[in-house]
């Protein structure tokens, strides 16, 4: 029977971005794959001698299409992969659709999750399309939930771990989610979770991010980070389109630390160590434009030629690099964030108000310091920002000045819904609400040695005295130091295998409700590296910067209940 | 002290063996190393506790419970408790044997006295305020510090797992009731080598057996720790031991995820319930329009044969043929249906009731829904390939029962159909290309063996060079079928989609691949100066011509690939406008032509 080898791939709106996150199209054509298309587009042609591999998330629309397509096939033979487990009624239904036996295999893959990174996962749930705060405070919206269900238990599955749960015991949403995740482990999917057991349980540790609300506030300074922050990262893609004289192949990159090597070795270098990088590896290119440019011979031309495409990949991807990097310099010093920034540290590791105050002031109302040359105020973001941390940060302050701040900032136009983001904030994670577990997250980077575990930090920078209060967490969650009253354990072992709070995990999966950043990202990959006996792996519902999470805040406060008078009453007598 | 000396004691005839060493301090060096290891030495004096609890800036600070680990003489602060120990056991400078002062740590205990730093004074004051009642449990409660498992907290599981009573007198009332072998150890010969870093092993950087494989490992190559039962195996029941960075990783799981479940064989099941179902209707279906159609061929023939036509006649013929209709299958009673079960438009007076007279169910006729149309049964009888029946007579059929009759049959005929030419070509250039990459490794391996073969023996570069000629060949033929996919037109859109797929795939392939073809006219140039050019028994020539020749057509070959990938580079170009590289090849190009122009010229008439 005449057949091609060629074959299809059919993604739907889901996996196309799980796919192109994790191979590149030559990966694909290497396995004869030529044709990529999402089945939801019904416009495809009839090609009856092809062969299909679906990639499909087992959502209703995907399903639904899928159905459809059984029922009338454009291709010669059809192997179906899901990203996460079919539901009885589903299997039926295709069953029942594939009346001409064109399916040959059907699959559940469990990969319901972007993996960004070798160590880093998301579900790229941000509002306002995906919302995961509910209609107020502490709850979840809905489809979130279960997206955040499925896509947890699906990673747990594909790194086949059977983990105790802990969450923090003042956080609703991860409480609800710890119990959800617990009930599937060892109810509905229980016949998948039959692992062998481990040495010590994995742990996964669900963590709210109104606890740190400050990480997602500042002003990264490495490479990665600060990509996200000043451009922004989606799916591993970064969009200069609006990079004043960028060249027309430049605008959009990929960064990806699997195929680019160069970024694999500076994502998480600071600002100043990235440029001496970035020298490097411009002058490396230049010696070899050198030494490519004199021809002289046919031996000198066939040397050329056989290095000819590594040349190309060479030159592209400095030249990616370099407008990156003078990009990011660009937005810096149009933010004007070494100031913001030094400010921030200053705020978020040090108890100076009065001094900070003054300062703050100073940017706020764009007092000039050097009358010789005048500068741009910096942007309404970044002052509602700042404000922010303040808020945050001396709350509890006698002289807090948080609401003059705020009428500071009406008085410059600054729109009330912006402003609005602070209350919410203060709301949302003030000091009553987060979890007292006796670590501030005002916390400063110090070379800490603790006993089993090891952390690394460049103390003498001041622009990245700060520190995630993730890093604690996790070095005492490694040490079987997290106490039990904050940390309460879901054991999905039972009575068979009874864990204590000083268990030590040997594997263990950070699970952000509201998002983690890519500063935690550098964190762990770094706790990684200097800690060889244990693996962690870190996500969240998005990966955010300081916009994205603000933007959330916005969101959501807008349809939480405002406080009433009696309890803004109330939380002022417990001041 | 007893219990320190014991300990260290028995660490040394773990890892030193030999009898050379027998300080306990120089012991404590070693443990210092290890940061856990330090923490499960502690109890062993006082002395250590200070100085690495004054790193950690007291965390245990509850922990404090401030007396003589030797003499249990109360004291007041660590302060005095270090002061007593110089003085009453002997630990001040004085004291202090050697080996203490080649620490690499630098806050021994009497330089911590004398210039304290603001850490520790202040760490000192917090434990002060913090002091509760003295108890006795102290040791207990430090080796809490340990990374080890509680359950294992004896000293005994991390310096010795085996430790037996018979010395160790003073305590361990938790003994492990496993205890894992050590048959296996690799004995410390005194210049041993870490098995990872080669690092030379001493008692400074650690000699410490992995309690899995039993080999010696320095601290750092050691610090991984797993569970092992008594014979050193992988054991999630055992207990917590030591061990290396290979075993740690090689325990089974360790790198095990990825996880996938097959449902193939519950979706067949599933579907071949349904897929019996709809054969039996097909076969039933067709049953039906073989009666249908003998039946209705019987009624013409009778009637026609009497060769008298009249609207009487007619009426006579269509009623009969509706009751045979009727016979075989039961007609629905059109009268409660008020919708057609297709297309769910009401029936009316424009939209008439119709029946299927395969299923008898009550269909419209519309003729842009389409739901039911009337067949042929001459065309019906060819199409499923029954006994074909010559009548003009029509069948109402429905769109669900002609759908069950001839989908299949139309799927399975597209499958048998022949490839379009783009597919067809495609092929082709795959089965090429597939037949590249099995000869490449090949090629490969004998220009390896060329280039370190010094006898150059002449059938490995006649093997060579004939292999070389076949992959030539092979990209030339792979090249054709490229260009002519490229060039196809008139195709449909996704079939573009595919086409460019393939172009920029090719690309790659050709760049990728066609280096080491590139290897060996140098090599086998130099072979052929050394080769006695045996073989050549042309008259036309002498030897020296035939080498010539042989050169410049070598020299030729090259030079025409170059010009072939510089073209292909040229279009890349193009294609990318990266119009700064542009210039660079096309120089090359055209001192690539003219080379080949000169070599050609040199060939003349025996030039390809």
């Amino acid at each position: 029977m005449p057949g091609s080898k060629i074959r299809v791939l059919l993604l739907d709106s889901y996996t196309t971005s799980v796919v192109s996150l994790n191979c590149t199209q030559s990966e694909l054509l290497q396995h004869d794959i030529y044709l990529i298309n999402r089945i939801d587009n019904a416009n495809r042609d009839k090609m009856r001698h092809l062969k299909c591999i679906c990639y499909l998330k087992p959502c209703d629309e995907s399903i639904n299409c899928l159905l459809e397509e059984l029922r009338n096939p454009k291709y010669s033979s059809y192997e179906l992969y899901f990203n996460n487990a079919l539901s009885k009624s589903q299997l039926e239904r295709l069953a029942e659709s594939d009346d001409l036996e064109v399916v040959t295999k059907v699959e559940e893959l469990f990969q319901d999750y972007l993996t960004v990174d070798k160590t880093l996962y998301s579900l790229a749930l941000q509002a306002p399309k995906n919302r995961i705060y509910g209609d107020s405070m502490g709850t979840w919206q809905g489809s979130s939930f279960n997206t955040c269900t499925q896509g947890l238990l699906s990673l747990l599955l594909s790194l086949k771990l059977k983990p105790v749960i802990r969450y923090e015991a003042n956080s609703k949403m991860g409480s609800k989610l710890a119990k959800e995740i617990l009930y599937n482990v060892e109810k509905t999917n229980s016949s998948l979770f039959d692992f062998k057991l481990r040495d010590s349980p994995p742990l996964l540790l669900i963590l709210d991010r109104k606890n740190d609300p400050i990480t997602p506030l500042l002003t990264p300074w490495t490479f990665q980070s600060m990509v996200h922050e000043l451009i922004g990262i989606e799916n591993n893609t970064v969009d200069l389109a609006n990079v004043p004289g960028i060249s027309q192949d430049l605008k959009k990159i990929v960064l990806s630390s699997r195929q680019d090597k160069f970024y694999q070795e500076s994502m998480y270098l600071n600002f100043g160590d990235l440029s001496d990088k970035i020298k490097d590896y411009v002058s490396q290119y230049k010696s070899k434009t050198k030494s490519s440019k004199d021809i002289n011979s046919i031996e000198d031309m066939k040397k050329f030629i056989e290095e000819f495409p590594e040349f190309k990949k060479l030159s592209g991807n400095v030249s990616k690099h370099m407008t990156l990097a003078s990009e990011l310099d660009r937005r810096i010093n149009r933010g004007r964030l070494w100031e913001v920034s030094e400010l921030e540290q200053n705020m978020s590791c040090h108890d100076q108000h009065n001094s900070d105050l003054q300062e703050l002031e100073t940017l706020l109302l764009n007092r000039q310091t050097d009358p010789q040359k005048q500068v741009k105020p910096i942007p309404d973001d970044t002052k509602v920002r700042l404000v922010a941390i303040y808020a945050l940060r001396y709350e509890s302050n006698s002289n807090n000045q948080t609401t003059r701040l705020k009428n500071l900032l009406k008085e410059q136009g600054i729109p009330l819904y912006k402003i609005a983001i602070i209350d919410t904030l203060l709301q949302m994670s003030g000091s009553r609400s987060r979890l007292d577990d006796g670590q501030s997250i005002f916390d400063k980077a110090t070379s800490n040695l603790i006993t089993g575990f090891k952390t690394s930090h460049a103390t003498d920078n001041l622009f990245m005295q700060h520190v995630p209060r993730l890093e604690n967490v996790l070095s005492r969650a490694a040490r079987g130091k997290l106490n039990e009253s904050l940390y309460p354990i879901l054991n999905p072992y039972g009575s068979s295998l009874p864990i204590s709070s000083q268990d030590k995990a040997q594997d263990i999966v950070v699970f952000f409700v509201g998002g983690a950043t890519y500063e935690e990202a550098r964190i762990v990959h770094s706790l990684n590296e200097l800690n060889k006996g244990i693996r962690i792996v870190l996500g969240g519902t998005t990966i955010h910067n300081s916009k994205s999470f603000m933007d959330d805040i916005e969101d959501a406060g807008d349809r939480w209940p405002k406080p009433t008078a009696e309890q803004r009453l109330h939380q002022r007598v417990q001041l | 002290m007893k219990r320190g000396r014991i300990i260290g004691a028995k660490e040394i005839d773990d890892s030193a063996s030999t009898d050379s060493i027998d300080n306990v301090e120089v012991v404590e060096s070693v443990e210092l190393q290890s940061p856990f290891k330090a923490d499960v030495l502690i109890p062993n004096d006082g002395h250590n506790t200070l100085s690495i609890a004054g790193d950690k800036k007291a965390k245990e600070a509850e922990m404090e419970d401030v007396s003589c680990p030797i003499c249990s003489e109360k004291m007041l602060s660590l302060l005095q408790l270090n002061r007593h120990l110089d003085d009453e056991h002997g630990f001040g400078d004085n004291g202090t044997p050697t080996p203490m002062k080649t620490m690499p740590r630098t806050n021994t205990p009497s330089p911590l006295l004398t210039t304290p730093n603001e850490e520790l004074r202040s760490w000192l004051k917090k434990t002060n305020e913090v002091r509760s009642k003295i108890q006795t449990a102290l040791p207990r409660k430090f080796v809490n510090l340990d990374l080890f498992d509680s359950s294992n907290n004896s000293f005994s599981m991390s310096t010795e797992p085996s430790g037996q009573p018979s010395t160790n007198t003073t305590t361990s009332t938790n003994q492990p009731e496993i205890t894992v072998k050590r048959s296996h150890w690799q004995r410390p010969t005194g210049r041993d080598k870490c098995t990872e870093c080669h690092k030379t092993l001493n008692i400074k950087n650690g000699l410490v057996n992995c309690r899995k494989c039993g080999l010696l490992f320095c601290n750092s190559h050691s610090d991984f720790k797993v569970k092992l039962n008594e014979n050193a195996q992988y054991d999630h029941e055992g207990v917590w031991s030591r061990c290396c960075t290979n075993c740690f990783q090689g325990k089974p799981g360790y790198n095990d995820y990825g996880l996938y479940e097959d449902l193939t064989k519950r979706f067949t099941t599933l579907r071949q319930k349904k897929v019996d179902e709809r054969d039996m209707l097909q076969n039933k279906l067709e049953k039906r329009v073989i009666n249908v159609s003998t039946m209705l061929n019987k009624i013409d023939r009778e009637y026609h044969s009497t060769e008298f036509n009249s609207n009487f006649l007619n009426f006579r013929i269509n009623s009969k043929k509706r009751e045979v209709e009727q016979q075989l299958v039961n007609w629905e009673d059109g009268s409660h249906v008020l919708n057609c079960f297709i297309c769910l438009q009401q029936f009316s007076f424009t939209l008439r009731k119709h029946h299927c007279r395969l299923c008898g169910r009550v269909v419209c006729g519309d003729n842009q829904t389409q739901c039911s149309m009337e067949i042929p049964v001459e065309h019906l009888t060819t199409l499923l390939d029954v006994p074909k029946v010559n009548n003009q007579s029509l069948i109402r059929m429905c769109k669900e029962c002609k759908d069950c009759l001839f989908q299949k049959r139309n799927f399975q005929r597209d499958l048998k159909s022949p490839l379009t030419p783009l597919l067809q070509k495609v092929d082709n250039q795959q089965s090429i290309k597939k037949a590249i990459l099995v000869l490449m490794p090949r090629f490969e391996d004998i220009l390896k063996r060329l280039q370190t073969d010094q006898n150059k023996s002449k059938s490995l570069t006649q093997e060579a060079s004939r292999l070389r000629k076949r992959l030539v060949d092979s990209f030339a033929s792979f090249d054709k079928f490229t260009k002519e996919i490229i060039a196809l037109e008139g195709l449909s859109k996704d079939e573009e989609l595919l086409q460019h797929a393939i172009k920029v795939e090719s690309a790659t392939f050709i760049q990728e691949n066609m280096a080491p073809l590139k290897q060996l006219p140098q090599l086998l140039h130099q072979l052929e100066a050394n080769s006695n050019n045996k073989g050549m028994s042309k008259p036309k020539y002498t030897r020296e011509q035939v080498t010539m020749i042989k050169q410049r057509r070598q020299e030729l070959m090259v030079l025409q690939e170059q010009r072939f990938l510089v073209e292909e580079m040229v279009s890349n170009c193009k294609k990318q406008r990266k119009f700064d590289e542009l210039p660079m090849l096309q120089d090359n190009l055209k001192e690539l032509n003219g080379q080949i122009e000169q070599v050609q010229n040199t060939l003349g008439e025996e030039g390809f």
